[in-house]
């Protein structure tokens, strides 16, 4: 094998590459997803109890709601439209504050309280804000609280969702560039001929498997990088995060690889893609909902990868910490070495007899 | 010499050949059932019930407080007062109250090293890797409320007591401020403080708008449906689209159109092939997931909509793709805005204007008030009239794209 003729056909590649759709997935999806799922679907993941206030009179309560973390207060200027919201499940309770609301509290007139909740709220939901609405309205009287309420926290704090959906994202930035792209331009060349053609000069099958699998190596590692920056999450361990995304990315473009050389044309790895993609993503979903057996992610083959990458860029772990699970996936980076060498064999002979 | 042959047998013929085409590719055919399959697992391993309650330890018990206060001397206590606010306070919507023995349990159950188990009124606190007991459940609490004894009786004659209120760490801020508020507010009623608003009835604080649906919630389950069978049908539309592009890559649109079979006979093949292979996908799917129960002719109908204006739309997205990889990027630049009102229904609250105007809006929503709000034919009458607009909008677009490409070939 030449590395000068690998190099020759990795160049061709790029020169050619971003001619292809596959070259606007790798670019596109990374800042599609992080969009997608961190400000439409973070939102799933932790729903926070919503509440509209319609204030007449520049309450205070108004101004403490807003300061409350975990509330998503929305200020509307009528009550009809504060009623309509609330009634079709847009706010979990709508708090309605006249002129001089305040002022009555202060006073002990006892304004009358008006306060809707949505029918389709939960109940934790409308819990959470009556009780805060009442203790903001005891706020605003100012009399002295019978009880001294002392709040004390215990154990480590969770990880907020948007950390806990970078996994699911860099792994996906991985994916299209390391798997899609290789397998997709190995079965495109092959089904349009140039494979074939290819065989006639004195580059070998072995260099232009070895340049595809250079480029999604290249791609992925500048696209996870890229990714990770996207969602604030490099982390503090250079060296740590070069060694593990290397190792990803070479995983990755292996798997890319295996898919390229087994499938008879393009359609074939979109099948393969369809049928395993579960598995390759799979591992991703237990960082979202850590309640689940974790265990159950280790039997993932990208577990390894995903979950180094996620201790280095999130936790701020080093080599020292990771290692094992490093010499783990460089492990089955060697174990796929194997398939990926038989299959481009295999498809030297296909291609020699066709 | 030859009988002239009738433009729907030649539609069938093509129909037949393409779902042969289909089905030959044994790994493609394998993996669509498995795709299937795997759609089907994942909706019954979704939750069918919606938690909607906080969980919170307290001790002592409230019959603790309660007898306590009434024991102590010199207290001034009503005891059936007290009984009555207890009483109000554990029939709180959204709060489960457990009560245990300590506040060492409380700190235990809070900090994960314990579990708590419930049956009734009991409640046993058990060590973490200790065997649970039979026939109790599990009740996960990471929120505890520890009580001075005398809380009730110092509290209802005047002297101020300190509560202190455990939170896990991943317990949000606002549900912190609403267990202070919480507290504080049982601490005004037992001192005998009257709410500084006046409020719709004596247990009435708001006012409920729309149909309450308090312990009878929409379940993920159900919000995921609609999703699962629309991407059941989006996915077979990328297919769809494959297949046209390759047709038109390999000519043998062109070579069909030297046979009595005109360019309508190959777009109506092709059109009701796209259409039929998604929605006995989603058919079955639906089957599967027991979601054509309620109104099913009114279901199907629905999908079978949605199938040809994903025909349609795979119509568009083959005819403008060079290869089978522009295709998928030109199908998936389609389909991911068809998608959106699908991911919208896992949301709580009404879509937003701009999807609602997308085409598959009426298809998604009218699954959803059928399938979840039991809606009727006379119910769903819009969402039909308006996906029969878009789909016959999209079918003809497509036709005439598709038309115009095979007829320059």
């Amino acid at each position: 094998m030449s590395l000068k003729r690998t190099l020759k056909v990795l160049g061709k590649d790029f020169r050619l590459g971003p001619r292809s759709p596959i070259f606007m997935w790798v670019l596109f999806l990374p800042v599609f997803l992080t969009l997608v799922l961190q400000v439409v679907f973070g939102s799933l993941f932790e729903p926070e109890p919503r509440m509209g206030i319609v204030d007449f009179g520049d309450s205070q309560i108004t101004a403490a709601f807003g300061r409350i973390e975990g509330i998503q207060l929305a200020l509307l200027g009528d009550v009809a439209g504060l009623k309509a919201k609330v009634e079709a499940n847009d706010l979990d309770a709508g708090l309605v504050l006249p002129v001089g609301f305040d002022d009555s509290v202060r006073a002990g007139v006892q304004p009358p309280l008006e306060l809707y909740v949505g029918g389709e709220s939960l109940a934790s939901n409308r819990t959470i804000l009556v009780a805060t609405t009442l203790e903001l309205i005891r706020d605003v009287e100012g009399s002295a609280p019978p009880v001294e309420v002392e709040i004390v926290a215990l154990g480590k704090e969770a990880l907020p969702i948007s950390l806990r959906l970078v996994p699911l994202i860099v792994m996906y930035a991985l994916v299209v560039a390391a798997v899609f792209l290789p397998a997709f331009s190995i079965a495109d060349e092959r089904e349009k001929g140039t494979l074939a053609a290819l065989t006639v000069t004195p580059v070998r099958l072995s260099e232009v498997v070895t340049a595809k699998g250079m480029l999604g190596f290249v791609l992925a590692f500048a696209m996870a990088v890229f990714t990770l920056w996207l969602n604030s999450a490099l982390g503090a361990q250079a060296l740590a995060l070069v060694v593990v995304l290397a190792v990803a990315a070479a995983l990755c473009a292996e798997i890319g690889l295996i898919f390229g050389a087994a499938a008879k044309d393009v359609n074939g790895v979109f099948a393969l893609i369809k049928g395993t993609g579960v598995l390759l993503i799979g591992p991703t979903i237990f960082y979202l909902f850590p309640d689940w057996p974790q265990w159950v992610a280790k039997l993932f083959p990208t577990y390894w990868i995903i979950n180094p990458l996620f201790e280095v860029t999130i936790d701020n772990s080093g080599l020292g910490e990771v290692w094992q699970q490093v010499l783990i996936a460089v492990g089955i980076v060697a174990l796929l070495a194997a398939p990926v060498m038989l299959l481009t064999r295999r498809l030297r002979g296909i291609l020699a007899m066709a | 010499m030859s009988r002239p042959v009738s433009h729907l047998s030649i539609v069938r013929s093509i129909l037949v050949k393409d779902l042969k085409e289909y089905g030959r590719d044994k790994l493609w055919a394998f993996l669509t059932v498995l795709v299937l399959v795997a759609f089907i697992v994942m909706y019954w391993v979704l939750p069918n019930s919606v938690d909607e309650t906080i969980t919170v330890a307290i001790s002592p018990s409230f019959e603790t407080m309660v007898e306590t206060a009434a024991d102590t001397a010199g207290a001034e206590v009503d005891s059936d007062r007290l009984d009555e606010l207890v009483a109000g306070l554990e029939q709180e919507q959204g709060l489960a109250i457990v009560s245990v023995e300590s506040a060492a349990n409380i700190e235990a159950l809070v900090a994960g090293d314990a579990t708590a188990y419930v049956d009734g009124s009991q409640t046993i606190v058990v060590p973490k890797g200790a065997r649970p007991p039979q026939g109790m459940q599990k009740a996960d609490v990471n929120i505890g409320i520890v009580f001075p004894d005398d809380f009730l009786a110092a509290t209802a004659s005047g002297e101020k007591t300190t509560v202190q209120v455990f939170v896990d760490a991943t317990v949000p801020e606002e549900i912190r401020v609403a267990m202070v508020g919480i507290v504080g507010e049982f601490a005004y009623a037992v001192a005998g403080d009257a709410l500084p608003v006046a409020v719709p009835g004596p247990e009435e604080v708001y006012v409920v708008l729309g149909q309450d649906r308090l312990g009878d919630q929409v379940t993920p389950r159900e919000s995921f449906r609609p999703l699962l069978a629309f991407m059941v049908l989006l996915m077979e539309g990328l297919v769809m689209s494959a297949l046209i592009a390759k047709e038109i890559q390999q000519r043998t649109v062109s070579a069909l159109l030297v046979t009595p079979a005109t360019t309508g006979d190959v777009l109506a093949a092709k059109g009701i092939a796209g259409a039929l292979s998604g929605l006995a996908q989603a058919v079955v799917l639906l089957a599967a997931t027991g979601s054509l129960s309620v109104e099913p002719a009114l279901v199907l109908t629905l999908m079978l909509l949605g199938a040809v204006m994903v025909s349609g739309v795979s119509m568009i997205a083959g005819s403008a793709g060079k290869d089978f990889i522009g295709t998928l990027f030109y199908g998936m630049l389609f389909m991911i805005p068809l998608l959106i009102p699908a991911f919208a229904t896992i949301f709580p609250g009404s879509a937003s204007a701009w999807v609602r105007v997308l085409p598959s809006y009426p298809m998604v929503q009218g699954l959803v008030n059928v399938a979840t709000y039991g809606d009727g034919w006379s119910d769903t009458l819009p969402s039909l009239g308006a996906l029969a607009a878009w789909c016959a909008g999209l079918f003809v677009v497509g036709w005439f794209i598709l038309k115009r490409k095979v007829e320059t070939l």
